[in-house]
């Protein structure tokens, strides 16, 4: 990997923060998955800055905060599988989340597809 | 199955993270670690034990982000523990810089066979100046002050579980969680 993939990937993860626990919920909207599944279904989405060690945690918050719930399935490959699925009160804060990243969309969208200036204009009354 | 190797590399990766997790309760820990194992078998399957525990990146950042999703601030036991030996190593060195002077300072004012007691944060110090000894002597007393030392600078009352929910009244586990144990 180089430099630049680097900092782009931490970019990336940084971006991603944020927004970890609505995407996880998504993900899990559409079928139940265990930890490192979801790692692999974020990855195979485009996501490659999401790092495993960030999922599990944020995992780990939303069943906390019962907004997944889970349960073990044994796997023919190793130790049993902890599988995540959404509750009511992850269903309501994946709408909630949705609809608060569509409001920054909204707002950052036109901002950011304006073309940047190539000098920044001097202050005005000046 | 990994080779003995791997499995070391896991189990090592498994102990450090379990290190860096000791402000966790125990249970919470064990059920951390077994649902990790799942996850490194799963991710090693494809890709390897090394490029699947290097994927998880530094133990210490990973228990970092278990402490913080627990939601509130956690007690600091190894924290508390450094603290509490701290405190009992200083207390045994001005233990024994005190006993020392007292046996000097004694001997010289009352003469070389008299016997005179003191005491001093707990500890009767007693010096025979016939003899030429100095012995000392603990009352459990001496165990208040890195038993304190460690209460306070552990934060141990995070320990209690929020006022709130010692006050509700009904509770249903729905989690798995109990379950899901590390069998090692």
């Amino acid at each position: 990997m180089t430099t630049a993939a680097i900092a782009d990937t931490l970019h990336q993860s940084q971006l991603l923060k944020g927004v970890l626990s609505v995407l996880l919920l998504r993900l899990l909207a559409e079928r139940e998955s265990y930890g490192y599944e979801l790692v692999v279904r974020i990855h195979q989405a485009g996501l490659t800055g999401v790092a495993e060690g960030t999922v599990y945690p944020a995992l780990a918050r939303l069943d906390r905060e019962g907004k997944v719930a889970s349960r073990l399935v044994p796997s023919t490959s190793g130790p049993a599988r902890k599988y995540y699925r959404l509750t009511p009160t992850g269903h309501h804060a994946l709408a909630t989340g949705i609809a608060a990243w569509q409001r920054l969309v909204d707002v950052m969208a036109p901002l950011l597809s304006q073309p940047i200036p190539p000098q920044p204009t001097a202050p005005e009354g000046s | 199955m990994p080779g003995i190797l791997d499995r070391a590399r896991l189990e090592l990766f498994i102990q450090r993270l379990d290190y860096h997790l000791s402000d966790l309760p125990r249970d919470r820990r064990r059920l951390i670690r077994g649902e990790l194992r799942a996850n490194i078998h799963a991710a090693a399957a494809e890709v390897g034990v090394r490029q699947a525990v290097a994927n998880l990146g530094r133990p210490s950042v990973l228990a970092a982000g278990y402490a913080a999703a627990e939601g509130r601030p956690l007690p600091r036991y190894r924290t508390g523990a450094w603290w509490a030996g701290g405190a009992l190593v200083l207390y045994v060195w001005l233990l024994l810089v005190y006993a020392m002077g007292f046996s000097d300072g004694g001997q010289a004012a009352s003469g070389l066979a008299r016997h005179i007691t003191t005491s001093f944060l707990g500890a009767s110090i007693q010096a025979n100046g016939g003899a030429k000894s100095l012995s000392v002597s603990f009352s459990a007393y001496v165990l208040l002050l890195p038993t304190v030392v460690f209460l306070l600078a552990s934060r141990s009352w995070r320990a209690l579980p929020p006022v709130r929910r010692r006050l509700a009244t009904s509770s249903s586990p729905t989690s798995t969680d109990a379950n899901l144990t590390d069998p090692y």
